[in-house]
């Protein structure tokens, strides 16, 4: 069957009528149909929760890990009624009712030329349903004294007790644990600090363990 | 002047006028030499002047063990490295005055004084005004930091505050090298105190 044409060059209703159906849809619909179309693609495919994750590297207990600032070799965990404190110190503090201490050890050197607090954001742990890396310690300990340890000095290497408080049904010796290394990366020309700026601290190994027992 | 003159009269003076700029430009101090502060130099045993306070240290130490016993929690710490032991007196000019910023510099390296001896001690003391104070300033370096070539040549600076911008700084020039071989095994220290009450002499 011919097309109406119009001579004078509009299109009339009874053209637009025998125009394929996707030029008479709306620009609109064309576009969330791509859309759908794009989604639906990629759910097929396997989805967006599959595109690939590097996974951080594992460390085993003992051995060191290398940051831009320090050095750490995670060497024990354990749970404990109270605060570690050093040979001669006071009694230690014990932990709250009802609560222990979940105690990561460490030992730390700072590689840098300054004197840094760095330290304190490099370990995190992870147990299901009772700690997350998103928890700070309640403490880092200087394995010696048994009290906060103030700036690390370059080169100097410690052994370091971070620790959180806990319910103490929370978790017992063998419960899985996965510590978490962070670590942080210098800014070059950062507007506001310079050169002396630092990225936040992220998760760059993990060390998959279980709570060992109290020495 | 004809029209190619004045064009080629206009751009020399232009382009002496760039120059100049870049040479006033290349040659002006950087940022940190105009706000850095004024280093009042001293050797051991030499009194040295600030804004703030004088100082003047009376000798130095190395120790693998320090001891406070002067407190209740009687401390005693071993260094995996060395304890530098300063012996300070220090007199404030205004009671704001802090030796909480002193740092030992070892080539590129600093190290901050520590916050190990218990208080009363010259970290964190309330300081009178024109009262001289006498104790250990006590800094905890690796033993890394006494095999550099920069140990003999390293230095105690006492800034007032943790930028000094502008303001002078006592530097004691210290020789660290030469303490190792007389390094003592323990050492222990006395509270911070006026020398007429019976502190450290």
């Amino acid at each position: 069957m011919p097309r109406p044409v119009c001579l004078t060059g509009r299109v009339t209703s009874a053209a637009r009528a025998h125009r394929p159906l996707l030029l008479r849809a709306p620009k609109v619909t064309i576009a969330i149909a791509v859309v759908l179309a794009v989604i639906a693609t990629i759910t097929l495919l396997g989805g967006f929760s599959d595109v690939p994750q590097e996974k951080l590297p594992v460390v085993e207990i003992g051995r060191p890990y290398a940051g831009n600032e320090a050095t750490v070799t995670v060497t024990h965990s354990y749970l404990s009624p109270t605060r570690p404190s050093a040979p001669g110190n006071l009694d230690p503090l014990p932990a709250g009712e009802g609560k222990q201490f979940l105690i990561v050890e460490t030992r730390i050197e700072n590689t840098t030329t300054t004197p840094s607090y760095i330290y304190g954001d490099i370990v995190r742990v992870l147990i299901d349903n009772v700690l997350d890396p998103s928890v700070d310690p309640d403490a880092n300990l200087d394995a010696r004294t048994g009290s906060q340890l103030g700036l690390l000095q370059p080169g100097l290497t410690l052994t370091v007790d971070f620790l959180w408080e806990i319910d103490q049904a929370a978790a017992a010796p063998g419960d899985d644990l996965i510590i978490g290394i962070l670590d942080r990366v210098p800014v070059a020309n950062d507007p506001v600090f310079g050169d002396s700026a630092f990225t936040r601290p992220s998760p760059v190994a993990r060390i998959l363990s279980t709570i060992g027992e109290a020495p | 002047m004809n029209r190619a003159g004045r064009l080629t009269a206009s751009g020399a003076i232009i382009a002496a006028l760039l120059v100049g700029g870049a040479a006033i430009v290349g040659t002006a101090p950087a940022n940190d030499g105009v706000l850095a502060p004024f280093a009042a130099t001293a050797v051991i045993g030499e009194p040295v002047s600030a804004r703030e306070f004088d100082a003047v240290v009376h000798g130095v130490s190395l120790t693998k063990t320090v001891n406070a016993e002067y407190s209740l929690t009687s401390s005693t710490v071993t260094s995996p490295g060395y304890w530098v032991v300063v012996d300070l007196t220090m007199t404030a000019h205004a009671e704001a005055a802090t030796l909480s910023f002193a740092q030992l510099r070892v080539g590129d390296y600093s190290y901050s004084v520590s916050d190990f001896a218990p208080a009363p001690s010259l970290v964190g003391y309330s300081f009178g005004s024109d009262v001289p104070v006498r104790g250990p300033l006590v800094f905890e370096l690796p033993a890394s930091a006494f095999e550099s070539p920069d140990a003999a040549d390293a230095t105690l600076v006492l800034p007032a505050r943790q930028s000094p911008v502008l303001d002078t700084v006592p530097t004691i020039e210290l020789d660290l090298a030469s303490l190792v071989d007389g390094a003592a095994e323990t050492v222990t220290i006395d509270s911070a105190s006026t020398p007429d009450a019976g502190g450290a002499e």
